[in-house]
């Protein structure tokens, strides 16, 4: 049989909206602990330890998959003092004016990049020919307010410190701005393209009303946005939850493609119907199917509908319709994954 | 004269300060601390509530509207001790599943369900069947809520439904489920009385559920 060769520029044809050669495959994420259950190595605490031997089994097992690319981000918000918000169970470290004017946003570039280099320079050198990276800096503008301040606490904060709320939103903005220039100037050769994930949204409607996050969200997002663009890349926006009210507002950000879709809020026909003419789309699946259902059902699933989307699409690239977390069944995505290599199959014979 | 219509206002539009001072004029002119709960407080937080449902307020309205008018409970308690007919409506065990820690739905839930004068016990994160049934017994609750985000820790909710069969008091309590995975079918299934998909539906579930 023949083995897969990795093409980035493959997968690279969904963020101009243009139908690949053959059908990619895309995931937000693959859980270090769903490679561990599915290769039976074990790889937790390498990616400090021993970047490069982490790195290369990483991407051994995404190319082993017949993906073009793998997913990197390097994460923001890791490296916050007092950082964690995010998963709830506890407030954020700034509630105040006095809290966000002592917090100490200037050591977070150094710490960032302390923290970070060793993993960008390893997948460098270690990256199998043909296939490249995606992300670039992890977390998004929204996320990271949220870890610095905590939700709820967000949430209240827009009307009872609307100066407060501004501030903060644009202080992150000038963060990312600093980080994401470093990091397209210094690794634009190991990524294929690059992306931001900011969940904005939650079963029923965005987590924000849609006027806050146009008003503070997005403009820092189009800073990052704009920086990619310069920098000759394109951009994938990873949002989950229903989002669809503010969607025409992301999208004349300038955004290339767009992931993330759940079942439960609308299925991804939806999106094609809605977006295919404007931008890439990856995704498909919801995690729900690929952790429950046996491999027939996903195979069976997957073969049906990814030929359906592979058809209807301009730009799209195969997936769940968020991560390949720890609790998927190994078997759902070995369905999944063959049933997109039978659709290549079956497209190559006509 | 107090303008009771404040309130109302005051609860819809999460506006703290004036719930707080229409309650405290209100109640200095003698004003049946019932009828504020009933007829502003609470018809104030359906309106929201409402309006959430149709897509024409957010979550952050919600959590204005809940602050405000436990605000202004805070002001009616000293009436609701002593007068027993002015009581919650009822009292809510709540928790996340064990082997999750995701706690923001689930604290909305808690927010909107105090906001519309429910006593809530919030057991936290990670809560095992034991601590879901023995907080509910040493709380004589009403309702016990649990959440979960994932699709490996919300089959652990029958397990705590089994635990409450075992104890012998499942007939004591109504069990409502929520969060990101589920549905209707799978609280069906599991056996749970009911189930919803935001918080605000939580709150109608959860009167619905006591016939409050």
């Amino acid at each position: 049989m023949e083995q897969f060769q990795p093409n980035a520029n493959n997968i690279l044809e969904v963020l101009y909206n243009r139908r690949p050669g053959y059908l990619p495959l895309y995931e937000h994420h693959i859980d270090t602990e769903f490679i561990e259950k599915y290769t039976g190595e074990q790889l937790a605490g390498y990616q400090e330890t021993d970047p490069e031997y982490f790195f290369t089994k990483v991407t051994k097992f995404w190319k082993d998959n017949t993906y073009d690319a793998f997913d990197f981000e390097a994460p923001i918000c890791d490296v916050y003092p007092d950082h964690g918000a995010i998963m709830g169970g506890k407030l954020g470290p700034i509630q105040t004016r006095a809290d966000f004017e002592r917090y100490p946003f200037d050591e977070i570039p150094s710490r960032f990049w302390e923290a970070n280099k060793p993993k960008l320079d390893a997948i460098r050198k270690v990256l199998p020919p043909g296939m490249k990276a995606y992300g670039g800096c992890g977390y998004g503008i929204f996320e990271s307010a949220q870890d610095l301040v905590g939700y709820e606490s967000l949430c209240i904060l827009q009307y009872i410190d609307p100066d407060l709320f501004r501030d903060l939103f644009i202080r992150i903005g000038d963060l990312y701005v600093e980080l994401w220039s470093r990091m397209i100037r210094e690794y634009s050769d190991i990524f294929v393209f690059f992306r931001m994930g900011d969940d904005l949204g939650h079963r029923t409607s965005t987590m924000l009303e849609p006027s806050t996050i146009i008003n503070h969200i997005l403009p820092q997002t189009k800073r990052v946005i704009d920086l990619v663009h310069q920098g000759h890349k394109k951009f994938l926006m990873h949002s989950c939850g229903n989002i669809f009210e503010i969607m025409p507002d992301i999208i004349a950000l300038g955004i290339d493609a767009k992931h993330s879709n759940e079942d439960q809020i609308a299925p991804f026909d939806e999106w094609i119907k809605r977006y295919n003419d404007k931008i890439g789309l990856f995704g498909g699946f919801d995690v729900n199917l690929l952790s429950l259902g046996t491999y027939q059902t996903v195979y069976d699933q997957v073969l049906e509908r990814g030929t359906e989307y592979r058809r209807m699409c301009k730009g799209y690239g195969l997936g769940s319709g968020n991560s390949i977390a720890s609790y998927v069944s190994v078997d759902g995505f070995r369905g999944m994954i063959d049933a997109a290599k039978q659709i290549r199959a079956n497209e190559k014979r006509g | 004269m107090v303008n009771l219509t404040n309130l109302y206002d005051a609860i819809v539009k999460g506006n703290l300060e004036l719930a707080v001072s229409t309650t405290r004029e209100a109640l200095q002119e003698n004003i049946d601390p019932q009828t504020l709960i009933s007829d502003y407080l609470i018809k104030g937080m359906e309106e929201i509530g409402a309006q959430f449902e149709a897509g024409k307020a957010y979550v952050p309205n919600l959590l204005m509207s809940a602050r405000a008018m436990k605000g202004a409970l805070e002001l009616l308690k000293p009436y609701m001790e002593q007068n027993k007919e002015v009581t919650s409506l009822g009292k809510v065990v709540i928790g996340t599943v064990k082997g999750d820690l995701h706690d923001i739905g689930k604290n909305l839930v808690c927010s909107m369900l105090e906001g519309c004068g429910f006593e809530v016990i919030n057991l936290g994160v990670d809560v095992s069947d034991e601590k879901f049934v023995q907080a509910a017994k040493e709380n004589k609750a009403n309702i016990v809520c649990m959440s979960a985000l994932l699709t490996t820790t919300m089959v652990y909710m029958k397990e705590v439904i089994k635990a409450f069969e075992k104890a012998g008091i499942r007939n004591d309590v109504k069990i409502m489920v929520g969060g990101a995975p589920l549905s209707e079918k799978f609280a069906e299934e599991i056996g749970a009385d009911g189930y919803s998909d935001n918080a605000n539906a939580a709150v109608t579930l959860a009167r619905k559920l006591l016939n409050k």
